[in-house]
């Protein structure tokens, strides 16, 4: 990971309720997502609210998607942006684009996410 | 100028040329039915040449999956309607009901125009014929239908005038025609599905005048009717019936206060959201085929161009949304169907237009089919379900089942 990323205070990330959570791609990339975005993803959501360890207060929400390269999440992060914007915009919306190198790797995860 | 050689119809062409038919989404799927298709003629096309066109089979229901991208023919059963166009059909919870219409097969006994009830069961594909009580409706075709709560509502069309002599304390205004022995009509009438009966009820307010090849849709408690033609007018007339206190609001197309789409008939309307509404395409007084789509906003009563790319000109094609803030628009003709010198052409590409984003795996599958030709090589690292959706879509395919 490199050094000079920013780091988000652990008070956004950490508790049941945090307003990010990180997701961790299969190749260790961390991407931090607001949480309520990444629940468009009904995986997400089912993992952290209906899975078996509830997190602590002082623990972070972390997510591990060992089947995802991050070159896949990246682009489901963006989806995540992509869809708040306009889910209620209302007018014609533009294309989400999406390369020709990733898009079998986003069609598993996207299959996986059921997003 | 002359097209001589008349080419068989491929399996593509009969899916894709139709127009005066009937679709409803429902889970997910379209569901399209009757309508007819025009055919080339053999001899070079003069004024005085009658328009060659064939009706689609009625006993034939096509399905469309948005997702996989393809065409299924299915057989309707049970009491199978004739072969008509320009009836209107809506859903209402698993059952597509379909009224009026035009038919071709010429009878003494009865006019070309029906105001016959039938009930689609859609998970069976199983034909009833109702016979309400009460009034029946003028028989017409043309109008607007709508389902809202346990009525299916019907208003409007254009039928013959014989019947006008048939029917005791009509409801409604009749406005001839000066060239076919029909007329238009204002009619608003429902069939109340629990009581198996059809209702005309009282309304206030100013009623819209008689009108058909219009277009409505529902949104909460009111139904939006837009345009249509009145006599020479096609109209850009916007008008709201309130469905729970029966008020009409009156037109509420102000040209001089805003943009507004200009008059048409034979166009679409639909609801992409509470308060948002898409119409696309139609026929102008000037007998232009239109291609512009349109977005009303009915909280704050205003119209806004919508500039698309890739719709073409279109009249009396059909329109439903499959998801929510996605319409699909299907068939239709092209050129002025009114011009008898000249061959009709039919709008044979589908047209989608999304108004609120759709899943990730919908726009991913749209990528990887788009790409197949290069991502075909590397499908082996997908799994075989994944893979699977890929293929029937590629194919394309038409099939009958």
């Amino acid at each position: 990971m490199a050094s000079n990323v920013p780091s988000v205070p652990s008070e956004g990330l950490n508790g049941p309720n945090s307003m990010y959570i990180k997701l961790i791609a299969a190749d260790g990339h961390e991407f931090i997502v607001k949480r309520n975005l990444a629940y468009y993803a009904k995986t997400v959501k089912d993992m952290l609210e209906s899975g078996p360890v509830q997190v602590k207060e002082d623990e972070p929400s972390v997510v591990h998607l060992k089947k995802i390269p991050s070159n896949a999440l990246i682009v489901v992060c963006s989806y995540f942006a992509y869809k708040h914007i306009y889910i209620n915009a209302n007018t014609m919306i533009p294309d989400f684009p999406i390369a020709l190198r990733d898009s079998l790797d986003v069609f598993m995860a996207a299959d996986f996410l059921r997003c | 100028m002359a097209n001589s050689r008349l080419e068989p119809t491929t399996p593509s062409q009969f899916v894709h040329r139709r127009a005066g038919h009937v679709m409803v989404a429902y889970e997910g799927r379209l569901y399209v039915w009757g309508g007819y298709m025009e055919l080339p003629h053999l001899e070079s096309y003069t004024l005085n040449t009658p328009s060659k066109s064939m009706y689609h089979r009625s006993d034939e229901i096509w399905v469309y999956d948005p997702l996989l991208d393809t065409w299924t023919s299915k057989s309707g059963n049970g009491f199978v309607p004739q072969q008509l166009s320009g009836s209107c059909a809506a859903v209402h919870g698993d059952h597509m009901y379909l009224f009026g219409g035009w038919t071709s097969i010429q009878s003494e006994l009865m006019e070309n125009n029906l105001n016959y009830l039938w009930r689609l069961h859609l998970p069976t594909l199983t034909w009833e014929l109702l016979k309400p009580e009460g009034t029946q409706p003028y028989p017409c075709d043309k109008a607007a239908c709508w389902v809202h709560k346990n009525r299916f509502y019907v208003f409007g069309g254009f039928g013959p005038s014989t019947s006008l002599l048939l029917m005791k304390n009509p409801d409604f205004n009749f406005v001839p025609d000066n060239i076919y022995h029909s007329g238009w009509i204002d009619q608003l009438v429902y069939y109340d599905i629990e009581s198996n009966r059809w209702v005309w009820p009282s309304t206030w307010g100013p009623k819209p005048s008689p009108r058909a090849a219009h277009a409505a849709d529902v949104t909460g408690d009111k139904v939006y009717i837009f345009g249509g033609r009145f006599q020479d007018v096609r109209m850009n007339d916007l008008h709201c019936l309130d469905l729970t206190n029966w008020t009409w609001s009156g037109n509420l197309t102000d040209g001089s206060l805003q943009e507004a789409p200009e008059g048409r008939s034979w166009h679409t309307f639909n609801f992409v959201s509470k308060n948002k509404a898409v119409i696309y395409g139609g026929f102008n007084t000037t007998q232009q085929v239109l291609k512009d789509v349109w977005l009303l906003d009915v909280s704050v009563g205003r119209w806004e161009q919508v500039h698309v790319d890739r719709t073409g000109k279109v009249l009396w094609h059909t329109s439903a949304a499959t998801a929510p803030g996605e319409v699909i628009y299907y068939g239709g003709i092209r050129n002025n169907l009114l011009d008898m010198s000249k061959p009709k052409d039919h709008a044979e590409d589908m047209v989608i237009l999304r108004f609120s984003p759709p899943t990730l795996q919908r726009l991913v599958i749209e990528t990887c089919c788009r790409y197949s030709k290069v991502l075909h090589q590397h499908w082996h690292r997908i799994p075989r379900t994944l893979q699977q959706i890929l293929e029937v879509r590629l194919n394309n395919s038409i099939n009958s089942s």
